[in-house]
């Protein structure tokens, strides 16, 4: 059987090679066909400008092609060479001594069929199949006959290349060609007139509504204008000769094409055999061309040349903005002053603060755009945007949602009102500003030590659970501590940047860091030793002797910062609760400011700092509520986290500022103070005996230091008291010598104040810094003592008022001189030259008391004299204590909590210094000086004893903003003004201030110059 | 330290405006409206609702405008819970009128208005109490409270002869400030002196357990107010503080059982030590309020005294001896009288007896016991582990519980076990502090039976402290013993309930038990652990 198989086989192989052969010959010829297509197509679609009609007879081809090569090269061969007869005659062919036995073998291969003597059968079959052994397929079947085809293909690949190479834009745009639409007949077939179909053209331009623009009217116009889109063309002309129907075709370009159409209407009453009068309008929303068409029955005329319509382009807002610097540093509750000018050709809709913390999402502010007065109208009467816009801004950065430390970038932003093709954007310079808030960046300190604290409890709890297991264990414990220290490096030398945090803190820190550092490196050199030796045993015991040591350590160092912790955490709320108090005493003044003006702005900034208040209050809210509930339960009372009654007090002064009853809202908020003073002081009572239990050593020296203090002020009012009663005795005895002498220098003392009055009436509120706003309430005071004094007669005391009257203007003065260099401003100008001016007056007043007051040493009695010589050793004395006080405060100020120590270290070296300057009024015989300068001593003690307590926790500086929360200015900005407001201005100054006799005209010629 | 300070029910308002409505009476006037105003307002003042009603409505019919008629009216729409009918029915009165009680009603009904704001109700299953409370949590203890209420109607209606006739208001507050609100304390005197309950006003007034931070023997409180309400309607208000407060301590127990006069350790603590210094605090002393005694720990052995002198009366003459000296005292008699009449002595001898009493019960200062039990109020949201800390007198003990609190607060409870393993071999092995947040650990880490052996001794040492029944409760149920679960919850459930695996394992307790509050624990537990 095996030579049946043998012979089958072998047909078999030759017929497979035979059909691969056609298919190979099949392809290339394909491959040949299809590239000479794609070569001549384009080529003829170029030369002979043919379009995409070609192309889908050169597609039709192709795909002829594919089905011939398909019949021809694949299913031709399949069947030709199907049976093995065919197989065998093919071979036969090839082989023909072969041939005859082949054929007859095929035959008898299929027994059924076959007749005659089996074995012969078989015998020929074994001698076919021995037969057909040697020859080779390759011979049989050979490829050679593939050179051909491949040839073709080959010529038609290298044609290709050539062409491609020499002439790629024929080839390129051939393609093109061939897939271009057919050209139609310009607009339709229609006749191109080459010259105007229609007459004089009007047109009117109707201008979009938020232009403001009046219609624009071109009468006998070419048809060439300029219009911007939006704008309704309105189009009237007439023919020469009368038409059926007319129409304008609009176009992109004026190519011969069109792609919209608008029929024009005929005005029947004009129109006659000689010509029609047409009319229509169209919206027009970029560059256009167009052309007239008229129709009459099948004859069609368009016009050959397009007319033009150019478009005005809408211009983007230009904006301009004025910050305080490009590059700010802000506390993050500040207010920054901003100013803009923005304009637009046609209207400003919206103007936009737009700003980028670092890291963070884009967000704005809107701005206001419209300027006060009446806004102009449109066409239609409705309101137009305004062309130009010029504001301040406050913008009040605590209510932005950042963090400390972030850098913002910001810019305006202008948008104009075009609704056709949608606003253009005006872009100003970027500036930046950095927040920056002590508190905040401290707390983020907190935040890192307590990370640091969690890191620590997880190292101690591992140790606790692996003491003495695994070298290994063991190993990954101590890497997690040197990471432990690298976190607590970084950690103390950011304290060190941070303003509220204790030089104690960091020493402790870095006494940690240190202590741990060792523990590290010796564990490392212990574990190294036991990685080398195999004695479990020996290695467990080593490994818990070192594990008990380094766990008493650690748990040490867990309790020492968890304590610091607790520490802070109590003293950031406080820090939070002077925040609270500053604002208060803001908005107390405030208060009083707005009883007495009721002016919106006033009231603007209450609510500013009412806002401010309750974020604080819920802050506080927040924050102690987080404190574990065991510090809150041994420390804090109730009454310190009041806070939702607190926010309720508030509540109800604002329902009473809103129903404007001020005078009842103030009295409310004296309520709510008092209540949140009693929260402070509780709180602050908390940290005292937190201090007093886990830092008992600090606490117990402040403590100290305080009843010191306190001792050392009851001293100095004691003395001032005494001084005050010899000074009453001098002051009698002045009334009593001057008894019914003293009128007329009453009456002469009185005008000079009278004058001073009016002096310090000429220095303007708005030109006084808070600071001299402040002193100026005691110079009124002052004088209003004065007055009293002279109306009674109390020479003495009058005398004594005026010179603190005196000295409350020149500081006043001094102090607008140094605001002045610092920041000048015309306003400052006015308010310093009037201080200044005032004093002279002053000074004239106290010379003249002076002269009708007797000295005290020229009247005292002897037994005063001596109680004044024995007050001065006493204050002597006292001046001892102090300065003993003063020795043992600098010994410990490094000791003392927080700043306490240099606190109390100023309060008495200023103490000391009113001390000095009240023996020397005693020694020369001045009770008055001697009383002042002892009360001024009392004060600073009870202040170094108040600023204590606070420094004791790094309380920050707030109370130096002033009554107002002063806004971060653009310097010089105050003198800007709109130039029509500037000008009222000085026409107002030009009428208020008389100008010196003669020099009128002088001064009318000063003020135009600044004018023009 | 007692949470139920002797805030008795000397109601101010009513008294202050029956001195000031007999002043407005006339010398000459024999009878008329004055005479049913003063009538009535002393009607309220003995609680007598039934008569003070249908005397104000007269006046108010006879007298629509009267200053008089309107105030009592408010005042009755006070106790009745009106609070807003209260300060409509004063519009139009200055604050000064009535002697300046209208200002005082004013402001008090503006303030329990703005406490009770939005607050829910329900009705006790009996329908003796009606419960108001703020939505939330608290509805997790309405029906408790309602069952607990009316345990001790029943068992003090039978003990004292006296179940009152309408329905009583109580409410849950929220808050520490909230009950303040609802009353003249300040919050400041709520937290010094750990007043936690009030029964003034006609309603009883309780601060719910969820404002501490681990809760308070809270159902004991509820019955001891209900106990002051009982006896002040029985007196007509005339039962001196110490009475008061004796009968209400004595009596506090009954909604769960007998009363035994059993001391808690603390007691038993101040009370042996006052004995042997001769330093018992005399009950006149305890007057006006308990809460006016110089300390925490005098006004806790002020109560400890009384608690045992009724307990003593009660133990000699029964709950017929004590109706008796209430009724005589209602009707005039002084209370040291009344009191040693139905015990047939003399007052003197009657203290002289009650202290032989007390010494021959040889009272114990056992160790530990010196550590002051007090209600903490709950004031952040941080970790409580460390809360009481501070009683801890070994200092090295101290640090290592503070360290393992940290670190159980870290999620690390085998580090924990760690230190407070090392704290109590310092401390002592009966310390119950350090025993107690052992044992927790130790059930936190699946030790069950070390859990159960350090729980059990602790278990009634501290009515204050939830931890050893919760955790005693849980290691039981953990390892089956759902009878000995139950004992330990139900204890739990007095200080703590809500505690979700106190409810939660109650609930599987009494359900494995087939007890009948099985759904109520259930419903409890599911809603705990929705609302947490």
């Amino acid at each position: 059987m095996e030579h049946r198989l043998a012979i089958v086989r072998f047909l078999g192989a030759v017929a497979q090679r035979l059909r691969r052969r056609a298919a190979v010959e099949g392809l290339l010829y394909l491959l040949a066909f299809l590239g000479a297509l794609a070569l001549l197509a384009p080529l003829l679609a170029h030369w002979a400008t043919l379009d995409v009609r070609t192309a889908w007879a050169v597609a039709a081809l192709a795909t002829a092609s594919l089905l011939v090569c398909y019949l021809l090269a694949f299913l031709g061969p399949r069947r030709r060479w199907r049976s093995a007869s065919s197989q065998a005659r093919y071979v036969g062919t090839c082989e023909g001594e072969l041939r005859s036995d082949l054929l007859s073998s095929v035959e008898f291969l299929d027994e059924a069929s076959s007749s005659g003597s089996a074995e012969l059968r078989e015998a020929l079959l074994i001698s076919t199949a021995r037969r057909l052994e040697p020859l080779r397929l390759q011979a049989l079947v050979p490829f050679s006959t593939v050179r051909r085809p491949l040839a073709a293909a080959g010529t038609v690949v290298v044609l290709y290349t050539a062409v491609a190479l020499l002439a790629p834009t024929a080839l390129a745009q051939g393609w093109k060609q061939l897939f271009r639409e057919p050209a139609k007949a310009p607009f339709d077939g229609a006749r191109l007139a080459k010259t105007p179909l229609v007459g004089d053209v009007d047109i009117v331009v109707v201008f979009p509504e938020y232009t403001g623009k009046a219609n624009l009217s071109l009468p006998s116009s070419s048809g060439d204008f300029e219009a911007m889109p939006g704008s309704t063309i309105e189009i009237s002309t007439q023919t020469t000769e009368a038409v059926e129907k007319a129409s304008i075709l609009l176009a992109e370009s004026d190519e011969l094409a069109s792609n919209e159409e608008v029929l024009l209407s005929k005005n029947s009453s004009y129109e006659s055999s000689r010509g029609t009068s047409l009319t229509g309008s169209f919206r027009l929303m970029k560059e256009t061309y167009y052309r007239f068409e008229i129709s009459n029955g099948s004859s069609r005329q368009v016009e050959a040349r397009a007319r033009h319509i150019t478009i005005a382009k809408d211009q983007a807002p230009k904006i301009e903005l004025y910050a305080p610097a490009d590059e700010l540093d802000v506390a993050k509750l500040k207010r920054i002053e901003i100013a803009y000018v923005a304009s637009d050709d046609y209207g400003i809709r919206k103007i936009d603060l737009v700003y980028t913390p670092q890291g963070g999402k884009e967000a704005r502010q809107p701005l206001e755009v419209a300027s006060s007065g009446t806004p102009s109208l449109g066409v239609s009467g409705g309101p137009l945007a305004p062309r130009n816009a010029q504001h301040k801004y406050l913008w009040d950065l605590s209510v932005l949602p950042l963090r400390p430390g972030v850098q913002i970038e910001y810019h305006l932003e202008a948008a104009d009102n075009d609704d056709v093709q949608g606003p253009n954007i005006g872009h100003s310079r970027s500036y930046s500003l950095r927040l920056f808030s002590p508190r905040e960046r401290h707390e983020d300190l907190i935040a890192r030590q307590q990370q640091l604290a969690q890191h620590m409890l997880e190292l101690l709890a591992e140790r606790l659970v692996a003491s003495g297991t695994s070298v290994a264990l063991h190993r990954n414990i101590q890497r997690a501590a040197e990471e432990v220290v690298v976190e607590m490096g970084g950690l103390v030398a950011a304290l060190k940047e941070d303003e509220l945090a204790t030089k104690k803190l960091r020493a402790a820190l870095s006494e940690m860091r240190e202590r741990m550092n060792k523990r590290v490196r010796r564990e490392d050199t212990l574990l190294a030793s036991f990685e080398k030796r195999d004695d479990d045993d020996a290695n467990t015991k080593a490994l818990q002797a070192s594990d008990e040591k380094i766990i008493a350590e650690l748990e040490e160092d867990v309790l020492l910062l968890s304590d610091w912790l607790q520490r802070q955490d109590l003293e950031n709320l406080l820090g939070i609760s002077d925040e609270v108090a500053a604002s208060r005493e803001r908005l107390k003044r405030l208060f009083e400011e707005y009883e007495r003006t009721g002016s919106q702005e006033v009231l603007d900034e209450i609510d500013r700092e009412f806002k401010a208040l309750q974020r604080k209050l819920a802050e506080m809210a927040q924050k102690s509520a987080s404190l574990p509930e065991d510090v809150l339960d041994r420390f804090v009372n109730s009454e310190a986290l009041q806070h939702q009654q607190e926010e309720n007090c508030l509540e109800k002064v604002r329902e009473l500022l809103d129903a404007g009853d001020a005078a009842a809202a103030n009295a409310q908020m004296e309520k709510c103070s008092e209540e949140m003073d009693a929260s402070a002081e509780a709180l602050e009572n908390a940290l005292s005996k937190l201090r007093d239990e886990s830092f008992s050593e600090e606490q117990k020296q402040l403590e100290e230091m305080l009843n010191d203090l306190a001792d050392l002020a009851q001293d100095q009012d004691d003395i001032a008291n005494q001084a005050s009663q010899i000074y009453k005795r001098y002051s009698d005895a002045v009334n009593e010598m001057q008894k019914g002498k003293s009128a007329e220098a009453r009456k002469t003392a009185g005008e000079t104040l009278e004058k001073l009055r009016k002096s310090v009436s000429k220095i303007p509120r708005a030109g006084l810094t808070p600071f001299t706003r402040e002193e100026m309430t005691v110079l009124e005071k002052r004088l209003q003592d004065t007055e009293t004094m002279l109306e009674r007669g109390e020479l003495a005391e009058a005398l004594s008022m005026a010179k603190h009257a005196k000295e409350s203007l020149k500081t006043i003065r001094d102090e607008l001189e140094f605001s002045l260099d610092e920041a000048w401003s015309r306003k400052g100008v006015v308010a310093e030259k009037a201080a200044r001016n005032a004093v002279p007056v002053a000074k004239k007043l106290v010379e003249q008391l002076q002269e009708v007051t007797p000295s005290p040493s020229e009247i005292m009695e002897d037994e005063d004299r001596r109680k004044l010589d024995k007050l001065r050793r006493q204050q002597q004395a006292s001046r001892n204590r102090t300065s003993k006080v003063l020795k043992k405060a600098k010994a410990q100020a490094e000791s003392m909590p927080g700043a306490s120590g240099k606190a109390v270290e100023k309060g008495l070296e200023s103490a000391l210094k009113h001390m000095q300057q009240a023996e020397k009024q005693m020694r020369s015989r001045d009770p008055s000086g001697a009383r002042q300068q002892a009360q001024e001593a009392s004060e600073r003690l009870r202040e170094a004893q108040k600023t204590a307590r606070g420094a004791a926790r790094q309380k920050q500086k707030l109370g130096q903003q002033g009554w107002r929360d002063e806004p971060v200015r653009i310097p010089g900005a105050e003198d800007y003004r709109a130039p029509e407001k500037f000008r009222e201005e000085i026409l107002d100054a030009m009428q208020d201030e008389s100008a010196p006799s003669g020099f009128s005209e002088q001064v009318k010629q000063y003020y135009k110059d600044i004018i023009q | 330290m007692s949470t139920m300070t002797p805030r008795r029910v000397t109601v101010a308002l009513t008294g202050l405006v029956v001195i000031a409505v007999g002043l407005l009476v006339p010398s000459r006037a024999h009878a008329g409206p004055n005479e049913d105003a003063v009538t009535a307002a002393r009607a309220l003042r003995a609680w007598q609702f039934d008569k003070a009603r249908t005397l104000i409505s007269e006046l108010v019919a006879k007298r629509p405008a009267s200053q008089t008629s309107r105030y009592l009216k408010a005042e009755l729409n006070f106790f009745d819970g009106k609070y807003e009918q209260v300060i409509s029915g004063l519009d139009g009165l200055t604050d000064d009128s009535i002697d300046g009680n209208v200002g005082s009603l004013r402001s008090l009904a503006a303030s329990s208005l703005q406490a009770t704001n939005g607050f829910a109700s329900e009705v006790s299953s009996g329908g003796h109490f009606k419960i108001f409370y703020a939505p939330g949590k608290d509805k997790a203890i309405v029906e408790l409270t309602g069952d607990v209420l009316e345990a001790a109607y029943e068992a003090l209606g039978a003990d004292l002869g006296h179940k009152p006739t309408h329905q009583i208001r109580v409410e849950l507050l929220g808050r520490p400030a909230d009950l303040a609100m609802v009353s003249t304390l300040t919050e400041a005197e709520i937290e010094t002196t750990g007043t936690i309950a009030l029964c003034k006003y006609g309603k009883l007034m309780v601060v719910s357990p969820r404002a501490t931070v681990f809760g308070y023997p809270w159902m004991d409180t509820l019955t001891h107010e209900y106990v002051h309400y009982v006896v002040t309607q029985m007196s007509h208000d005339n039962v001196p503080v110490w009475l008061h407060e004796g009968l209400a301590r004595y009596l506090q127990v009954r909604w769960r059982g007998k009363a035994d006069g059993k001391l808690t350790s603390f007691d038993e603590h101040l009370l042996s030590q006052a004995l042997k210094k001769d330093t018992l605090i005399s009950f006149d002393k305890m007057h006006p309020s308990m809460a006016k005694l110089p300390s925490q720990e005098a006004a806790a052995l002020a109560f400890a005294e009384v608690s045992t002198m009724i307990g003593y009366i009660h133990k000699t003459v029964g709950d017929g001896g004590l109706q008796s000296a209430i009724k005589n005292i209602r009707d005039g008699m002084g209370a040291r009288k009344a009191v040693a009449q139905v015990m047939d002595t003399r007052w003197s001898d009657l203290e002289r007896d009650w202290i032989r009493h007390l010494r021959s019960a040889k009272l114990q200062s056992k160790r530990f016991a010196e550590r002051g039990r007090k209600v903490r109020f709950r004031k952040g949201k941080g970790d409580a582990d460390n809360v009481g800390v501070e009683a801890i007198a070994n200092e090295q003990a101290k640090k290592f519980t503070r360290l393992a609190g940290m670190l159980r607060a870290g999620g690390r409870p085998a580090a924990a076990a760690v230190e407070y393993e090392k704290a109590l071999a310092l401390s002592g092995p009966d310390d119950p502090l350090i025993g107690a947040k052992l044992s927790r650990v130790y059930l936190e880490l699946g030790r069950n039976q070390e859990a159960i052996a350090l729980a059990e001794p602790l278990l009634t040492l501290d009515e204050m402290d939830p931890v050893p029944p919760t955790t005693l409760g849980a290691a039981k149920l953990a390892s089956g013993d759902h009878s000995g679960a139950r004992t330990a919850f139900e204890l739990a459930l007095r200080i703590s309930p809500f505690d979700v695996r106190v409810r939660c394992g109650l609930a599987e307790s009494y359900e494995q038990l087939n007890h009948k509050a099985a759904s109520r624990e259930r419903q409890a537990c599911e809603y705990l652990q929705q609302v947490r």
